[in-house]
């Protein structure tokens, strides 16, 4: 017996369960005491996004990484989760002229408040069913052809959305307060639980921090149920080879769906925790760019990784909210201070100072969806499965016992 | 009517020509090149200072002798940019990921579609702009008292042109043999001695050069574009190449004059209340004929169906 | 079931490809516990009728009974749980999945899950999943001790003859009534297609019904209780070995067009 190569410990170490396991908890109790180190509420602020983004991210990579498919308007599933909670718990909706009360659902002329831990479900359903009404019909296509079928059902919600506003042109009634957006969105109930006391304010960003990341470490743990089960094992045997996966008793179309389905629900759980934070919901924040930048943490992350997905949903949250607009000030400052110097330096300056680099993010996206395909397709934190290798021996071995074969076969021609 | 037709003709025309990049690409490589409306776009941009330089903008009276050489040389500038950028698109980002996973290219497309358009973009700014003025534009009387212009007669006869140049140069010469060979099957063509990489090469250019080309017809017909137009028009395009049946050149040509008439028509719908509900609802209705289609027809109007090989 | 029951009966199958008759008015059944085989020139109709019986697509005519059920233009997924399980002529395996997962997916329909019990794993779900690996790795171990000890592989790293053992175990795992195997030795060496051929005898002395395409007649006549061969599409003879060794029409199909094209 050969005694192991350092890479091997290493691989081995990658892959042991326990020492994944341990980073985990690692992270998830880091990401605990975080708010008492944070210097400032921004800080707080921007691991809040994250914590939507990661939530996003999960569930996209359950219908891209997972189950192969593209989905280039999942967006759609994260506006209709934020359309559901601002229409089912603001005062939109002016119902009669007297006020009804129950404990999880109010309505009257102060519009309609369904109790927000009633809204999960309801959110989460919600996006969920548009995924099957939608993915029934067409998850039996090609793949490429999926793409462009949810990039145009991404571009059709927010469409929507936008013309059934007050005074629309087909004579239904206001429903989503069109280019005005909605407004007055409740916040969550207060919580008192022993030592916990959460009282949602925008002035505090500690509660919603702590609700995000209660929600966020409960759908890891469901995704990777999902991951190893059955269904797990079905999506990828249906990304790898769908004929194959047929033969083997795996219904190819409602597999799909269910993977369609549950990416929906995670985005509508992103989008209710979206809409409650901000008070408001804008259509325009659902478009097409938006399902891209989704897609970008997936595969900057790994596809089909989760751990990948959770880093690629943290990274271009802080690249969104801060990191861009910081680099840009930089740069900018940097050029306007090379502007003092003389000739080609100058011009230099002048250039730098005048980059209009906050709004070069689609090309930054661009540059990392091109780059990772090309030199890293298996992303920042691939999944195991993806980066899986043969230790150097054997593999030698069986490329051997391989070309052996080849000859053979070759040779009967 | 006849109006909505000669309208919906002559925007279909546009979408037809861009339809051919898609459906060229597809053919051979199948590969959705998202990057192509962006392309597309380009070639407006570069048509512009072209046209300002050879067409005294400030004239009230553009001699058409002028109109010619200027509309010329600009679509031979577009074409020829353009067709390099494609061919360059294809060499830098999709050849290297040719034997990888179907995801892969399509990803990276996206990601080139987005560099473009952001390229795009800090080069000429968020705004629309307008587009140099090529000619006198003049109406003719057309049948049931419909007007005609002679703009229109230009994009309609141009998209003709292409699409009757690029079915001849398909089907009658031997490159064109050879692009059918490699659509086919890639492998095949590779042990009959066909250089497949310099036809998938060739394939990129004659794509994004009518793209350029059309782009010029665009600038005339549509006189405004912005750093986005190439994406919806991408999209409609794309549709366009489903609607006929991917990979087939007349089907584009066929599916973007019936997606062209079908938006002019609903663009037209709605008066008093519902006052400009065909503009509010256009795009919508595009992506459901989309879906009906992919749905009911895949393969498209004149494309076939086919099994993958067991 | 005895010897002679017919499990499967294929009566009238008729495929039509445009213009092409692939499969032609197509009778043939295959009885419980044997091994037939399917033979024939290239272009004969014969990975067709695999095709048609598995479910990739439905049949222009004719029936499918299997168990006196017709399951003529059922889906694949729906085929397989009825109990038939194929393998292909190229070899389809996951290839990013490591061995034990190849083989478990094809105990998928043996296993009852839903959205709940993926998500909450409840004690009866841990049970069953555990079942399947050990079904698994049992189907495995029988198959090939070599290929179990590289149950962690990924597929796409095991040598050609161990990929296609482990599409055989895929294809067992079910327990299927019917085995399809779709030229199973395709580029094995002699050795190796000799050693595949003691496997499918094994498989068959466990009880399992198989149906089998083969190209090499010596491996047919060696390993088949009865032969259908097949030529453009109809039959054209059927029997046993011997049988079909000595038939005219076979001779003249077989050899007769290989020694012209030769």
């Amino acid at each position: 017996m050969v005694t192991p190569s350092w890479r091997e410990r290493i691989d081995h170490w990658r892959d042991s369960r326990a020492l994944r396991r341990i980073a985990a908890v690692v992270v998830v109790i880091a990401a605990f005491l975080y708010p008492l180190v944070a210097s400032s509420g921004t800080g707080l602020d921007t691991a809040t996004v994250a914590e939507v983004f990661i939530l996003l991210a999960l569930g996209l990579n359950i219908v891209v990484g997972f189950a192969g498919l593209l989905d280039l308007g999942y967006a759609a599933f994260f506006a209709i989760g934020a359309y559901t909670t601002a229409l089912l718990a603001s005062t939109h909706f002016a119902i009669g002229n007297q006020t009804h009360t129950s404990l999880l659902l109010s309505y009257g002329p102060n519009g309609v408040h369904v109790n927000f831990f009633l809204l999960i479900p309801i959110a989460a359903l919600a996006a969920a069913l548009c995924g099957i009404l939608f993915g029934a019909p067409t998850l039996r296509l090609r793949g490429d052809y999926l793409a462009i079928v949810t990039l145009g059902f991404g571009e059709i919600v927010p469409k929507v959305i936008e013309n059934l506003g007050p005074g629309n042109s087909v004579g239904l009634p206001n429903i989503t307060n069109g280019v005005n957006d909605i407004t007055g969105i409740d916040s969550p109930p207060n919580i008192n639980l022993g030592p916990i006391h959460w009282t949602f304010q925008t002035n505090d960003p500690r509660p919603w921090y702590y609700l995000g990341l209660i929600i966020v470490v409960i759908s890891v743990i469901i995704i990777y149920r999902l991951r190893s089960s059955r269904l797990g094992r079905s999506w990828v045997a249906i990304r790898e080879d769908e004929i194959a996966a047929a033969h083997a008793g795996i219904n190819i179309t409602g597999t799909r769906l269910t993977a369609f389905a549950l990416g929906a629900a995670f985005s509508g759980f992103g989008g209710l925790l979206e809409a409650s934070r901000l008070g408001t919901v804008d259509y325009t924040e659902f478009l097409f760019n938006f399902s891209i930048t989704i897609l970008v943490m997936v595969i900057l992350g790994g596809m089909g990784s989760i751990p990948g997905a959770v880093l690629g949903g943290i990274v271009i949250a802080y690249l969104n909210q801060s990191w861009l607009t910081n680099a840009a000030a930089g740069i900018n400052n940097f050029g306007g201070w090379l502007e003092k110097g003389p000739g080609l330096i100058h011009t230099l300056g002048v250039w730098l100072s005048g980059l209009p680099l906050a709004s070069a993010k689609p090309m930054i996206f661009g540059i990392i969806l091109v780059g990772i395909m090309l030199l890293r397709p298996q992303g920042l934190l691939p999944s195991g499965r993806r980066a899986r290798e043969l230790h150097p021996r054997t593999a030698g071995e069986l490329a051997e016992e391989d070309s052996e074969l080849y000859t053979v076969r070759t040779g009967e021609i | 009517m006849v109006e909505i037709l000669i309208a919906g003709l002559a925007l279909g025309s546009l979408y037809a020509i861009v339809a051919l990049g898609y459906t060229m690409v597809y053919g051979i490589i199948e590969l959705i090149n998202f990057a192509h409306g962006d392309v597309f776009t380009f070639g407006v941009f570069v048509a512009i200072p072209v046209l300002d330089r050879l067409i005294n903008q400030s004239a009230i009276n553009i001699s058409p002798l002028q109109s010619l050489i200027g509309i010329g040389v600009a679509m031979i500038v577009s074409a020829l940019l353009c067709g390099i950028l494609g061919v360059a698109i294809e060499r830098l980002a999709y050849r290297p990921l040719r034997n990888a996973p179907r995801l892969a290219p399509l990803i990276t497309a996206i990601g080139v579609s987005l560099i473009i358009e952001n390229a795009l973009f800090q080069w000429q700014g968020g705004g629309l702009i307008g587009f140099p003025s090529t000619l006198n534009v003049v109406q003719y009387p057309f049948l049931g008292g419909a007007t005609i212009t002679n703009v229109q007669i230009l994009v309609i006869a141009v998209a003709v042109l292409m699409m009757i140049g690029l079915d001849l140069f398909v089907n009658r010469t031997n490159v064109g043999k050879a692009m059918r060979a490699v659509a086919q099957d890639r492998e095949a063509a590779a042990m009959m001695g066909i250089n497949v990489d310099r036809i998938i090469s060739l394939t990129f250019l004659i794509g994004s050069a009518l793209a350029g080309a059309g782009a010029v017809i665009y600038g005339i017909e549509i006189s405004e574009v912005g750093y986005d137009t190439g994406f919806t028009l991408g999209l409609f395009a794309f549709t366009a190449a489903v609607v006929g049946g991917i990979g087939n050149i007349r089907g584009a040509m066929l599916g973007g004059i019936l997606i062209g008439v079908v938006i002019s028509w609903v663009d037209n719908l709605g008066s008093g209340a519902s006052a400009g509900a065909g503009t509010e609802w256009y795009d919508v209705v595009v992506f459901a004929i989309l879906v009906l289609i992919l749905v009911f027809r895949p393969a498209g109007l004149l494309g076939t169906n086919t099994t993958e090989k067991v | 079931m005895t010897e002679n029951e017919d499990l499967v009966r294929v009566q009238g199958l008729t495929r039509r490809f445009g213009g092409l008759t692939a499969v032609d008015s197509l009778d043939f059944e295959v009885r419980a516990g044997e091994i037939l085989s399917l033979i024939g020139p290239n272009g004969a109709g014969k990975t067709t009728v695999f095709n048609i019986i598995s479910g990739i697509y439905p049949p222009t005519s004719g029936q499918i009974l299997f168990k006196g059920e017709n399951i003529a233009g059922l889906k694949p997924d729906r085929v397989q749980r009825k109990g038939i399980s194929r393998t292909f002529q190229t070899l389809r395996l996951f290839a990013n999945m490591s061995v034990l997962e190849n083989v478990l997916v094809g105990y998928h329909s043996r296993l009852h899950s839903n959205l709940f019990g993926d998500i909450v794993k409840p004690p009866w779900v841990v049970k069953a999943e555990k079942e399947a690996v050990e079904r698994s790795r049992e189907v495995l171990g029988r198959l090939s001790p070599r290929l179990l000890s590289r149950q962690e592989f990924r597929a796409s790293d095991l040598a050609y003859a161990d990929r296609r053992l482990l599409e055989l175990a895929r294809a067992l795992v079910s327990d299927p009534a019917l085995l399809l195997l779709d030229e199973p030795t395709a580029g094995m060496n002699p050795t190796e297609a000799a050693e595949f051929m003691d496997h499918i005898r094994h498989i068959h002395a466990d009880g399992f019904t198989i149906l089998l395409i083969e190209h090499n007649l010596n491996v047919v006549m060696g390993v088949s209780h009865r032969i259908v061969v097949l030529d453009y599409g109809t039959k054209i003879a059927e029997g046993t070995p011997d049988e079909v060794r000595s038939n005219e029409r076979v001779i003249e199909a077989y050899l007769g067009r290989k020694a012209a094209s030769a």
